[in-house]
């Protein structure tokens, strides 16, 4: 809403100041700055592939520190005629399981026992087959680039979607550089590393999910899965998202829906309260320690979409929002322009010896010919690789 | 030189005049000479020296006493009266005798008063006289006879209009000059039987006949007592005299003994003389904030006037001013209640056993009764302080038949603001003004009308493009009729109006205006009707109809994009009929037995949506809709409210009392946070939102000691609330066409243990109160859970409170006010750890309300200093000098977490986290 998002935290802020006295003070209550330790459950059990689990402990919320994993734990999936599918420890707390292809008809669980021999289980959950994405297409709308798509299940069993988006983009630096530094030799050579044209890899951490149940048929039909503008840097070339479709349980949506609602807005003066959200694992012998994280269980539908520039038919002198806005460039000079005195640099170069910098080009004098310098940037503005991977994805 | 101990004491109960008595006999003795800066006691001895006079005093009382007179011929009363004129010290000369006495307050009578011998017999036997209108009663349409003397014996009643019961019914009105007496005992002593006046003064007894010794006693007039020989039923005006130190504002105060005696039981009263001395913290007087210090009234915030009672919702409290409906009793989000404490006389705040006249709200009602106007002179009073000044002007309607008081109050500038050091806020503004006009008039002496209007205006501007306003309109007439001295009643209409938009214009493509309304219409007939000597009857009927505009946002501007949004006008309207009886058992026992019936029916032309049964509603079960036409009846709710309790005297200054309260409310606050905010709306109850149904069992024990100026009370209760809304989480609760679906029905049950010892006069007053109490909230319903459907801390659960408002009266000019303040912190939700799932950083709260905030605690501090107490002057005035938090400590307003680089800090508001002196210039005139 409009009114609520908008005018209400302006309005706490406004409250604060009124009274000159009003103050902000740091409020860190023992039970908050205590060290908590929670085992954190990140995964699925996949009906038809790999199953990868990361394990790893809750953090202070004023920690700064990326939360310590759970390492040297074992892992196995069971089902409820016994059956176990061991994982295997990865390193870095993921646990991997070999490439299963589960029955239906049984129902899973995640067992852990940790390094120090605690166990944990997930609950029994049934085996959720997702159909497979009939269509997946985008529109451009109102400067929204809008991802519809298109899904049924005949047997009328999945009612309840959620779906993960891995979104990679082509994209150029703000300068094409055909020199390099040669850090062995001290000195400019040809440029051998491509460095102008990357790819831009991310995962969108936003949980979308939508439900049939109140359809008579279970089936979306261009259903919007995910708006993007398209100033976006990631139609200035060529843009593809691989959209992975997984159907889930009532209980697994109602989790991702309470999950999504906790985390987008943390509880402050007109927030609405949030829920404590914990999950479906606890832990064996001890039922209140809170264990967080839902294992469900599902097959993976994928599909991927690209879209290219032209495809978007933008006017021309379209203006997209990127990275390298602000860049700019300027040249080491070997010569003082007046003096004609020779600078410090020559004949080798003192700015592009320090890592942040890179290279252009040689900048030559428009009338006679000579070299002046080297024209160059930062290398956040020159390096693509500070923003992405030179790699070409196999899928591209 | 003789001297004499003043016999105060003995003259207490005599009548007083300020008048110098004198016999008017033979050529007195006159005094010249220069008297001047002379001691009391040289003076006396100079003029004992010069006259037969002789002089009777109590030398200490007169040692600060200076005499500066050059009489010439003068007789002694003359000069006498030139050096007393400002002092509160009396003279009276017996020429007879050539006594003078002087006397502290009170003249020595030196006379019989005229009547005692002579002309008026003193004994019942003589036959009355009906030429001095002072014995039989009166024919009817013949004004009442007036009762003006101790002294005198009032005969009221013939023979023959004794009633077959042999009881006679004495009615009347007290007066204290033409103003009513409020709220003052009237009673006979054996038999014990008494009665308070009502608001217009008025009193009834049933007697058996006989003569009587009838004690008029209550604050604000000097207690006296009139003989009354009794021989049938008939009207008996008292006229009384004014307790000598009051100012005009001191009047009225419940019955002293009430808290043994009466019936209520979790009732407060508060005068707004006290209401002024309590310290606040913008240096005004403010009623809403001394009555969250009364026990088992919690506030929801420091700088809010939102409160709770006894564990209800901000919304269950019924705010009345004079008898309309106030739906938002703040000003500047609650920095300010919105009464000007000039416009009121006294509020009353019921807990419990609440009257059968009043419904609608669950937990508590606030009645707030505006002050009449003055009946005998023009007159005026106001106060300027550093945010607002206000001003009222009253005086007599019709040649003191009515009287009118007209007031207003206005802020008057955004320095505050413009202090903060932040470019947002200097362009900011917030404005308010509250209005109000309350017109009394007699048509007779069985016909009364009071009319009110009131308004207050809130302007908020933040940042120069966005502007929150909100309003509230009420209006009430009453006309109060007396059938006879058994039967009296009245007929009130009420209108109320309560609004808010918000205009932003800070993103010129989402402009956008928003508006909300709601309004009621009322009209109410209560009776009261004395059918016995032991049961008096109460009942009436009432009926009220709502109208609300949920909501209409619209684009603002040529180049907003946005959508308009209308939501659909709600329509019900709410009825009751009721009826209480109150039986005195016997002399020590009473019951009351109370029943209201309710009922409500929401009303079309209105389209409801239909949802799937069984299922938690939301779009997704939605199944269709229906359309209702106008008129048509598309939800109605009803049932009784018991109003029951009793009363055991155990001894004279001790009593037990119990009772049982059943209310239910229609209408229900929208509010998704702890704190009350101008953008809270009031949604009424349809076919999905049932109306709350509160239980309350009350147990309390009072007593009184000194004389009853010491009051000593203990109330516990308990109480259980069906379905009262809580929200689900991230529910939006404006512009919602749905708002069902973001709704849980919640139980809540609450509980605790009030105890209170007031002292109401004397030079230290005040009360000490310490409240236990506990309020829970469970949320299980099959489709929606809370904390695992357990029992769980509502936002309201501050388990201990201890609040002192004392006074502390040095001097008439003088006094100095305190008060402390310790609580319980609120419960709070937090974030205890935070972790990654699928790639995102993710929070662990706390089980819901599991922890709380740092206690609060707070001292404030007031002295007033009065102007002199000359009787000409242009303007009483006063000073009153406050600071507010004495301690400085910074008490948490609210506690947030914000997300600041992957790290969440928790940060604690204090918004008067230092000590805040203000400064108030008051006057009147």
């Amino acid at each position: 809403m409009h009114a609520r998002s908008i005018l209400f935290p302006r309005l706490a802020a406004a409250l604060a100041l009124l009274a000159l006295a009003g103050c902000v003070e740091p409020y860190m209550p023992a039970v908050v700055d205590a060290p908590a330790s929670y085992l954190v459950v990140d995964g699925f059990i996949n009906g038809n592939g790999r199953t990868r689990v990361k394990l790893s402990r809750t953090t202070n919320v004023n920690a700064t520190a990326t939360p310590p994993t759970e390492k040297g734990a074992k892992l196995f999936i069971l089902d409820n005629t016994g059956v176990r599918y061991a994982l295997t420890e990865l390193g870095n707390g993921s646990y991997q399981s070999d490439s299963l292809a589960l029955s239906p008809t049984r129902q899973y669980q995640l067992h852990i026992t940790s390094a120090r021999n605690i166990s944990y289980e997930s609950a029994l959950v049934p085996l959720k087959i997702t159909p497979p994405i009939d269509q997946l297409k985008w529109r451009l709308n109102a400067n929204q680039v809008q991802l519809l798509l298109s899904t049924h299940d005949a047997t009328q069993a999945s009612r309840y979607y959620r779906w993960g988006f891995v979104e990679t983009w082509e994209f150029n630096s703000a300068y094409q550089s055909y020199l390099e530094y040669d850090r062995l030799r001290r000195a400019m050579k040809p440029r051998t590393t491509p460095i102008y044209t990357c790819w831009h890899t991310e995962r969108r951490n936003a949980i979308k999910q939508l439900s049939t149940a109140q359809l008579s048929q279970d089936a979306l039909f261009d259903a919007n899965v995910l708006d993007l503008s398209a100033n976006s840097e990631r139609f200035k070339i060529r843009y593809s998202v691989l959209v992975s479709q997984y159907a889930q349980t009532p209980e697994e949506f109602a989790y991702y829906e309470l999950l999504r609602k906790n985390t987008e807005a943390v509880g402050g003066v007109n927030d609405p309260l949030p829920s404590q959200l914990t999950g479906n694992v606890r832990r064996v012998d001890n039922a209140t320690e809170p264990v967080l994280g839902f294992i469900g269980a599902h097959t993976v539908q994928s599909t991927r979409l690209f879209i290219n520039n032209a495809d978007l038919r933008l006017p021309t002198g379209w203006q997209f929002s990127t990275y390298y806005q602000n860049c700019s460039q300027g040249v080491e000079l070997f010569f003082d322009p007046i003096t004609r005195a020779k600078t410090l640099s020559y004949p080798h170069t003192r700015t592009y010896s320090a890592p942040e910098n890179t290279p252009i080009d040689i900048e030559m004098d428009p009338v006679h010919g000579d070299t002046l310098g080297y024209s160059g940037s930062t290398t956040a503005c020159v390096d693509c690789r500070t923003n992405g991977s030179n790699a070409k994805p196999s899928f591209w | 030189m003789p001297r004499l101990y003043p016999f105060t004491w003995l003259l207490a109960g005599l009548l007083a005049s300020s008048a110098p008595a004198w016999a008017q006999q033979a050529p007195a003795p006159t005094l010249s000479g220069d008297f001047r800066n002379l001691r009391f006691e040289e003076f006396a001895r100079r003029v004992e020296a010069q006259t037969p006079y002789r002089f009777y005093f109590q030398p200490a009382m007169l040692d600060s006493v200076t005499v500066h007179v050059q009489p010439s011929g003068l007789p002694l009363v003359a000069v006498l009266r030139q050096v007393f004129e400002h002092s509160p010290l009396r003279y009276a000369v017996d020429e007879a005798t050539n006594r003078v006495f002087i006397t502290y307050e009170y003249p020595l009578q030196t006379q019989l008063p005229s009547g005692l011998f002579g002309d008026e017999p003193a004994g019942g036997s003589a036959p009355p006289d009906p030429a001095n209108g002072a014995t039989a009663g009166p024919a009817p349409g013949q004004p009442a006879q007036v009762g003006t003397s101790e002294f005198r014996l009032y005969e009221v009643g013939r023979q023959q209009g004794l009633p077959a019961t042999g009881r006679a019914t004495l009615a009347g009105v007290v007066r204290v000059g033409k103003e009513p007496a409020v709220g003052v005992a009237v009673f006979v002593e054996s038999p014990n039987i008494g009665t308070a006046t009502d608001k217009q003064g008025a009193y009834s007894l049933s007697l058996p006949a006989g003569r009587y010794n009838l004690t008029i006693r209550g604050l604000g007039v000097r207690t006296t007592r009139r003989q009354i020989s009794v021989r049938g039923s008939g009207r008996l005006d008292l006229e009384v005299l004014p307790a000598a130190t009051s100012l005009r504002e001191v009047v009225v105060k419940g019955d002293k003994q009430s808290n043994v005696r009466g019936m209520q039981m979790g009732v407060q009263k508060l005068d707004i003389k006290l209401i002024k001395q309590v310290p606040t913290v913008f240096g005004e007087a403010d009623l809403l904030r001394v009555v969250t210090a009364l026990p088992g009234v919690k506030t929801i915030g420091e700088g809010s006037t939102g409160f709770s009672v006894r564990g209800g919702g901000t919304d269950q409290n019924l705010v009345l001013f004079n008898g309309a409906t106030i739906y938002n009793p703040a000003h500047l989000f609650g920095f300010f209640s919105a009464f000007n404490p000039d416009a009121v006389q006294s509020v009353e705040l019921y807990k419990s056993a609440i009257p059968v006249r009043y419904g609608g709200r669950l937990a508590s009602v606030l009645e707030i009764e505006g002050r009449e106007g003055s009946r005998q002179k023009f007159g005026g009073s106001g106060g300027i302080g550093l945010l607002t000044s206000r001003l009222a002007l009253e005086g007599p309607l019709g040649g003191g038949k009515g009287a009118f008081l007209v007031s207003g109050r206005t802020s008057y500038s955004d320095w505050l603001l413009h202090q903060v050091p932040s470019p947002a806020l200097q362009n900011s503004a917030a404005s308010f003004y509250d209005l109000s006009a309350y017109l009394t008039y007699d048509l007779g002496p069985n016909n009364s009308l009071a009319a009110t209007g009131y308004l207050s205006h809130d302007r908020f501007r933040l940042a120069s493009d966005t502007i929150y306003e909100y309003r509230n309109t009420a209006a009430s007439l009453r006309w109060k009729h007396t059938f006879s001295p058994k039967l009296a009643g009245s007929l009130t209409g009420t209108y109320s109006r309560y609004g808010f938009n918000l205009k932003t214009t800070r993103n010129e493509f989402a402009a956008s205006t928003f508006d909300y309304e709601i309004s009621q219409a009322s009209l109410q007939a209560n009776g009261s009707y004395l059918l016995h000597a032991k049961h008096t009857l109460d009942f009436g009927a009432s009926s009220l109809l709502y109208n609300t505009a949920p909501g209409n946002q619209q684009p603002l501007g040529d180049k907003s994009l946005l959508l308009p949004t209308l939501i659909q006008h709600e329509r019900a309207v709410e009825s009751a009929v009721y009826a209480a009886d109150r039986f005195d058992i016997s002399p020590r026992l009473a019951v009351v037995l109370g029943l209201r019936y309710s009922f409500f029916q929401a009303l079309g032309p209105r389209q409801v949506t239909e949802y799937l049964p069984g299922l938690s509603r939301s779009q997704s079960t939605a199944t269709g809709t229906t359309d209702y036409a106008g008129g048509q009846v598309l939800a109605s709710y009803g049932g009784p409210e018991w109003r029951l309790s009793a009363k055991y005297e155990l001894t004279a200054n001790s009593s037990v009392k119990a009772s049982y309260t059943r209310t239910r409310q229609y209408i229900h606050q929208l509010t998704n946070t702890t704190v009350v905010s101008p953008t809270d709306s009031w949604k009424l109850s349809d076919k999905y939102i049932r109306p709350q149904v509160g239980d309350q069992y009350a147990l309390g024990y009072y007593h009184n000691f000194k004389q009853n100026t010491v009051e000593f009370s203990v109330e516990g209760y308990y109480k259980r609330i069906h379905d009262f809304l809580d929200y689900k989480s991230g529910a939006v609760l404006l512009l919602n066409p749905n708002l069902e679906t973001d709704v849980v029905n919640a139980e809540g049950r609450a509980y605790g243990v009030e105890v209170l010892l007031r002292k109401n006069v004397g030079k230290i007053n005040g009360w000490l109160s310490y409240t236990y109490a506990r309020s829970l909230v469970q949320v299980n319903t099959p489709t929606d859970v809370v904390n695992g459907g357990s029992w769980y801390p509502s936002n309201y659960d501050k388990p201990h409170d201890v609040t002192l408002v004392g006074n502390y009266r040095f001097s008439r000019r003088f006094n100095a006010a305190l008060n402390f303040n310790y609580s319980t912190g609120r419960p709070i939700t937090l974030p205890l750890a935070k972790y990654y799932i699928d790639n995102a950083y993710r929070v662990y709260y706390s089980d819901r309300n599991a922890y709380r905030v740092p206690d609060y605690y707070r001292v404030d501090l007031a002295v007033n200093f009065e102007g002199n107490h000359k009787i000409k002057k242009l303007a009483h005035s006063s000073w009153t000098l406050a600071v507010y938090n004495l301690t400085g400590r910074r008490n948490p307003y609210s506690v947030y977490f914000q997300s600041q680089g992957g790290q969440i800090k928790g940060y604690q508001l204090s918004i008067f986290g230092q000590p805040i002196p203000t400064i108030t210039y008051n006057f009147k005139f």
